[in-house]
């Protein structure tokens, strides 16, 4: 079979009648494409959250006898900055899926957008470890609870160095852990958009 | 908007069906991307500004569609379908059409989908520039392209003949 076949074969194709396709059927139902999955876990890990926040919050209220209450007002600004999180990041995968212009102008955008998201993504994650914790600190500070770690009380330097060790590997794994969900979730999508557009600018 | 969207995809659903025979080789991942080759004209159509020529908008969405938003992959159990009223061609009676298509099928086999694209947009005859304006390639890279893409084609059917 030669090219000039394939062409033969292309043309007659055209001229075949295709079945018409439902497409109200279509359209109703739901779809399975990359970005859609994106979407569906980042629906996944706002419940984790808010699930995670309220167990958190209720624990915090009822502690102490209710001594470490602004714990659980933090938790849950922090479902609220996540609320608003999700609306961005929603909004951004709605937009990914309306294909403008041409393929290499749909891939860059789609590239661009991610890695812009997964950036601030790890770095926003990882910040809410130290920013938590040093909250956490100061408020037992302030109400003078009393509190220990491996033996240590609070109020010498050995617990300030020890906290701040804790806070430190906190931080680092939570980074990692960041790091490597992101690169589970969007990281094969990132790798073909970017062999994508690698083949399309090869010269 | 409607009635026109519908008369659109009557009107070329020869395209779509095209693009995604050559696409997905497995039939329910057809059905799947036809599905979200509608789902991507329904989204894209108030957007056209007639500047461009309907066919080439509409290779414009649905390559990109096949390219971008769709990854076939080795699925457990078939997921739910837009049902058996989205038929590709090769279920009708046409058997010689099959065969045809079977022959087109695995000498595309070899292409990537970049590649896949050029050789359909070649295929529908589309001019050089029209395929710059679908793939944002410039004219002299699709020509080098072009010209690769036939060799591979030709290396790819004399190794099948053979």
């Amino acid at each position: 079979m030669e090219l000039e076949e394939l062409e033969k074969i292309w043309k007659q194709s055209g001229q075949q009648p295709f079945q018409q396709p439902d497409v109200e059927k279509a359209l109703r139902q739901r779809t399975r494409n990359d970005i859609s999955r994106m979407s569906a876990n980042l629906l996944a890990e706002l419940l984790i959250v808010l699930v995670s926040v309220t167990v958190v919050s209720v624990f915090y209220f009822t502690a102490l006898n209710g001594r470490l209450q602004e714990i659980s007002w933090m938790y849950m600004l922090l479902a609220v900055v996540f609320l608003i999180y999700y609306y961005a990041k929603n909004r951004l995968l709605k937009s990914m899926l309306v294909s403008i212009g041409s393929i290499r102008q749909s891939l860059e955008r789609q590239l661009k957008r991610l890695e812009t998201y997964t950036r601030w993504y790890v770095l926003a994650g990882s910040l809410l470890v130290p920013v938590v914790m040093m909250a956490f600190y100061f408020l037992l500070e302030q109400k003078n609870i009393p509190l220990q770690m491996l033996g240590v009380s609070r109020g010498s330097n050995s617990f300030t160095i020890l906290y701040l060790l804790c806070t430190l590997t906190l931080t680092v794994g939570l980074y990692i852990f960041n790091k490597w969900n992101v690169n589970l979730l969007y990281g094969k999508y990132i790798k073909r958009l970017k062999s994508l557009l690698a083949e399309l600018n090869e010269q | 908007m409607e009635a026109a969207f519908l008369q659109l995809v009557q009107e070329h659903a020869g395209i779509l069906h095209k693009v995604c025979n050559l696409y997905c080789p497995n039939r329910s991942d057809r059905q799947d991307l036809l599905q979200e080759m509608l789902l991507q004209l329904w989204k894209a159509f108030p957007g056209y500004r007639q500047e461009a020529k309907l066919s080439t908008w509409i290779y414009r969405v649905v390559l990109n569609t096949a390219i971008t938003h769709f990854r076939t992959e080795k699925r457990k159990a078939p997921t739910q379908s837009i049902t058996e009223d989205v038929i590709m061609p090769e279920e009708t009676d046409n058997s010689l059409f099959d065969e045809h298509w079977k022959m087109l099928q695995t000498a595309m086999a070899c292409l990537t989908d970049i590649e896949k694209a050029i050789i359909i947009l070649y295929l529908e005859k589309k001019s050089y520039a029209e395929m710059e304006e679908v793939l944002g390639v410039s004219q002299g890279a699709l020509r080098v392209k072009m010209n690769r893409i036939k060799e591979k084609l030709r290396q790819n059917i004399n190794a099948q003949t053979n």
